[in-house]
């Protein structure tokens, strides 16, 4: 053998050693690498006041609910990438700043002002251009709405939930018939369908609406002594009999106005199940708990300590829509669902999935402080008021229960 | 063409001197995070918008966006691995050459 050509030893030098380093790199490298995005200590709900970061979240939808330029500019990006998004955003938006004021009572006054801004804003746009304002364009497209007059649970669902919430935190002049008169409409619709649920949009009643529904009219009981724990407690034993993917064990996603499994969303989907368990947590927690447990079975996942959520179990595949979001292959990690996942880890106490789920949020959602504003480029602002409240949660229905233990 | 031999490194014993190996995955490590810092430093990060959709981007906004987003991958998840290869590779390197010099002639 001469000079030049490469001994086996010399092969194994040039090449070999390399790609072991690399292989080995990169065990060592990738089940490591979610420490270094782990969420600081105290960012949870768990947290006494308000977390530094659920403040700097904050900072920024204050300011667009402060600043009319800004705010008529954001909105209208909203309405035109998705009026849902915008109208989502209104509702959690409430629903955190009122966790935050009770969690904090200096935040009380603002909490109070700009939710009232949010919603006398939002019941102006509904009065004036209607619910379709904030509904997809299929709303007025596809078949007849089934029950009349055409009413959205959508709609009426969180515009109740935000009005109750608000009023948890002070009471204010007005909003108890504005909410008793919304609590009385859903619940005279739900009541005729064999499944106590009505339309979001045409012959479509969605599990995230209703639920919605349904912890509205929870609070309002709270709030006002009306009583319909009755309509609950059958609610509950009609979805246990008609609403249950049997496969899963999961509450499906939508359904007509019969019960019927939509097209729409026939099998579980994580955009629906977790904001609805964290609902039903004011109607029965029991049931409550045992969906979450179940749906985290089917479409809780997490890669090298990065969480993230399904938004259909593998039992029944589902295809990308505006729901689900960007769904990443093979992982069949959706951005949306895993949104949603971060409020359910949160309300259920489930700090390592939570944990998980901000890790990912913190590598994928490329944040950026500046200003005293925390915004996640990634995110939009309905994933950003999702996420404020996720950190927030807890006190508005804690106090709900507490005024019921009463 | 005849091969130049390497002069030897000698340290103050006499011995060849150490020689680092894989000084390319410090190449490849460094030329990463460089184009990635100028990317930051540049403000593209802000064109990651383009993942939600929200914002009105213009295709080179888009453009300078997804490229940020690859190189922010390549940033976090691949120089970790060069660095951690470079340092394998020459620990093992460092242990051997040991190794032969304890060994008795």
């Amino acid at each position: 053998m001469n000079s030049r050509s490469y001994s086996l030893a010399s092969l194994a030098e040039k090449f070999l050693a390399p790609s072991v380093a690399i292989l080995l790199a990169t065990v060592l490298w990738l089940p490591t690498m979610h420490i270094f995005y782990r969420p600081a200590e105290g960012v949870g709900p768990s947290h006494q006041g308000v977390s530094s970061q659920a403040r700097l979240l904050a900072a920024r939808h204050l300011r667009i609910w402060t600043e009319p330029a800004l705010r008529e500019r954001e909105l209208r990006k909203m309405q035109a990438r998705n009026p849902e998004w915008d109208f989502m955003s209104r509702a959690f938006l409430v629903l955190s700043l009122c966790n935050m004021a009770l969690r904090d009572p200096s935040y009380q006054k603002q909490a109070c002002d700009i939710s009232d801004v949010i919603i006398e804003n939002t019941l102006a746009l509904e009065r004036e251009k209607g619910m379709h304002h904030f509904l997809l364009g299929y709303a007025g497209r596809t078949g007849p709405w089934v029950m009349q007059p055409a009413r959205s649970q959508f709609i009426d669902g969180e515009i109740a939930l935000m009005i109750a919430a608000r009023r948890l935190v002070a009471e204010k002049d007005g909003y108890k018939s504005l909410l008793t008169d919304r609590i009385r409409l859903m619940t005279e619709r739900m009541r005729k369908s064999p499944v106590l649920c009505a339309e979001s949009y045409p012959d479509e009643c969605w599990l995230f609406c209703n639920a919605i529904s349904l912890a509205a009219i929870r609070l309002s009981d709270v709030l006002d002594g009306s009583d319909h724990s009755q309509f609950l407690a059958q609610w509950v034993r009609t979805a246990k009999d008609k609403l249950i993917d049997p496969q899963t064990g999961v509450l499906i996603s939508a359904y007509g106005v019969d019960g019927r499994p939509s097209p729409a969303g026939y099998s579980p989907e994580g955009t629906s199940i977790w904001l609805a368990c964290h609902m039903l947590q004011l109607v029965d927690k029991t049931f409550a708990s045992e969906q979450y447990r179940r749906a985290k079975k089917e479409l809780g996942r997490s890669f090298f300590g990065f969480g993230y959520s399904r938004e259909w179990p593998e039992s029944s595949p589902g295809e990308m829509d505006i729901d689900s979001g960007p769904v990443l292959p093979v992982l069949n990690a959706s951005a949306s669902a895993s949104g949603l996942a971060i409020v359910a880890a949160s309300a259920f106490d489930d700090w390592p999935y939570f944990s998980q789920l901000l890790s990912s949020l913190n590598l994928v959602g490329f944040p950026e402080e500046t200003k005293g504003q925390l915004e996640y480029h990634a995110s939009n602002p309905v994933g950003d008021a999702v996420l404020l409240y996720s950190l927030v949660l807890g006190p508005l229905f804690g106090e709900a229960k507490g005024r019921a233990d009463q | 063409m005849s091969e130049r031999a390497r002069p030897p490194c000698r340290d103050s014993d006499g011995r060849d001197a150490f020689q680092f190996k894989g000084r390319r995955f410090i190449g490849y490590s460094l030329f990463l995070s460089a184009t990635f810092l100028l990317f930051r430093l540049a403000g593209f990060r802000e064109y990651t918008s383009v993942l939600s959709g929200t914002e009105a981007l213009g295709s080179l906004q888009r453009f300078l966006g997804f490229a940020y987003i690859i190189l922010y991958f390549l940033f976090a998840g691949v120089v970790p691995i060069l660095l951690i290869a470079f340092f394998l590779l020459n620990a093992a390197s460092f242990i051997k050459r040991r190794l032969l010099v304890s060994e008795p002639e």
